[in-house]
């Protein structure tokens, strides 16, 4: 929160494997995202596409 | 064995109800003073037949999640599954008893005996989701997973806001409702839906499955009697989860329900045993009504900080930020257990195979290496850290999609019609050493 009560954003993905994702933008976290499940989930890299990863992220406040 | 440390702060009975139902304020101060001192501490609960290892950091928490090679969900997963056999077998079916009579088993597979006995719907050849690991657990997660992928989980959102207005609108302002039977059955109307169960069952259904819940929470002060009345319950929920699937089966188990899902999926290259097909029907069941629970925390703590419901209207865009503060704050689940599966050090301590684990999602909650202020409630808070409230690792929940995007629409639609609510009496709380909810709070929507 900023010194005039803004709040930044930012993206969190809460991986069901129970990694937590983070980027700035849709772009950012849809990389993040992608490069998790190629690394750590290679079998279900093909069942994601970057509108799921946008669902699945979250929009919260930013430290 | 209940410790006290320098300031005399008595350490927390895990094991014990009435530990949980005490003042909040005292329960977290208990809390924190055993996380402070001892955040990896051999405890004794009394009556128990062996010790447990509990956990108090986020960071120790993190590990033992990350590494099920390491602490296996196979020997239990609650603190009431290491109660002494002989206060539970009354809730256990004939099989689990005979094998803990006469099985000569250790600490590990009694703890197992227990957790099996009560999840087995009464089956000994049953696999659960919550005592396995992988890769055998991911293989019956799988099925579950079918039902709440996120492209389906997304074409919900409109049916959950269509739900949630229909509720809102049952609200008169001014007048004292009760938000847990209001309100707060929105999930169960949703999951019933997502289930499959034709309209005119969806209260006997809840009812039955209800029961099913309590079969499953080990407590050893259950009366014999509502044991009994509970198993009955039970038995016709199954019946009811056979006959559900066998229609769906009849009819081509075509449909996105989760009937049809598991009616047309395989298992082990065959149809989904009955036993595991009900589990699956119940972890529906109980998302909702851990979903309900959840939202009632969140219209609770927003009653009792009228400063953060305020921001909310004025910024619904931190919506999700305040599910996430109150799952934070109040966690459904006080916690969860591992069994270590080989000697291994941590924090400090000696942990011996078979040695049960508990991580105290409550306390890392609060753990202040992780949170700043982590006693205040605060919607504006970041959670690049995850809160420990849905758990770490293989075993998180998984239904936590469908929970966030449930409560965030339903507390979007709340407070675009009622910007303003009061409590309107003292909330009553229920605890369990697993679980916690409200079971009435009393409120008063003002638009």
């Amino acid at each position: 929160m900023s010194a005039g009560g803004e709040y930044s954003f930012h993206y969190v993905l809460h991986c069901p494997c129970g990694t937590t994702l983070t980027g700035l933008t849709e772009d950012e976290i849809v990389d993040v995202s992608f490069a998790h499940l190629r690394e750590q989930h290679p079998e279900l890299a093909d069942d994601y596409q970057r509108e799921h990863v946008l669902f699945m992220a979250q929009r919260l406040v930013r430290p | 064995m209940t410790t006290t440390d320098a300031t005399a702060v008595t350490w927390p009975a895990w094991e014990d109800a009435a530990f949980y139902m005490q003042e909040p304020a005292a329960m977290y101060a208990s809390i924190g003073a055993e996380r402070r001192a001892a955040p990896v501490y051999w405890y004794e609960p009394p009556g128990y037949p062996t010790g447990l290892w509990v956990l108090s950091k986020w960071e120790h928490q993190r590990y033992v999640g990350s590494h099920p090679e390491l602490f296996s969900s196979r020997y239990g997963f609650a603190i009431g599954d290491a109660s002494d056999p002989s206060t539970v077998m009354h809730q256990l079916p004939e099989w689990a008893q005979r094998r803990i009579r006469e099985g000569n088993l250790g600490p590990a597979e009694t703890r197992r005996a227990i957790a099996h006995g009560k999840l087995s719907m009464g089956d000994p050849d049953f696999e659960s989701l919550m005592i396995s690991d992988p890769p055998r657990h991911g293989q019956i997660r799988n099925v579950l997973m079918k039902a709440l992928r996120p492209s389906l989980v997304r074409s919900l959102k409109g049916r959950i806001a269509e739900i949630a207005d229909t509720f809102v609108a049952e609200l008169e302002p001014g007048v004292e409702t009760d938000f847990v039977t209001t309100i707060g059955r929105i999930p169960a109307a949703l999951m019933t839906e997502l289930i499959g169960v034709p309209r005119d069952m969806r209260e006997r259904f809840i009812e039955m499955s209800s029961a099913q819940m309590q079969a499953i929470t080990i407590d050893p002060n259950r009366d014999p009697a509502e044991a009994e009345r509970i198993q009955g319950l039970v038995g016709e929920f199954h019946a009811y989860c056979d006959e559900l699937l066998a229609e769906r089966r009849a009819s081509g188990a075509d449909g996105d329900d989760l009937a049809s899902i598991i009616a047309r999926s395989e298992f082990d290259g065959g149809p989904v045993p009955s036993g595991m097909a009900i589990s699956y029907i119940h972890t529906f069941v109980n998302a909702g009504e851990t979903t309900r629970s959840l939202l009632s925390f969140v219209a609770m703590a927003l009653a009792e900080h009228p400063d953060q419901r305020r921001l909310l209207v004025e910024r619904p865009e931190l919506v999700a930020n305040a599910v996430e503060e109150t799952l934070r704050c109040y966690p459904l689940n006080w916690s969860g257990c591992r069994t270590a599966t080989r000697d291994l050090e941590l924090g400090g301590q000696q942990i011996h195979e078979d040695d049960y684990v508990m991580m105290a999602y409550a306390s890392a909650n609060r753990d202040e290496d992780v949170w700043d202020r982590p006693d205040e409630y605060d919607v504006t808070r970041s959670f690049d850290m995850d809160h420990q409230s849905f758990g770490y690792g293989e075993h998180s929940c998984p239904g936590a999609l469908l929970a966030r995007t449930d409560s965030a629409i339903v507390f979007e639609r709340l407070l675009a019609r009622f910007p303003h609510w009061e409590l309107a009496a003292v909330p009553q709380r229920w605890a369990n050493p697993f679980l916690q909810g409200l079971s009435t709070l009393p409120v008063r929507f003002t638009p």
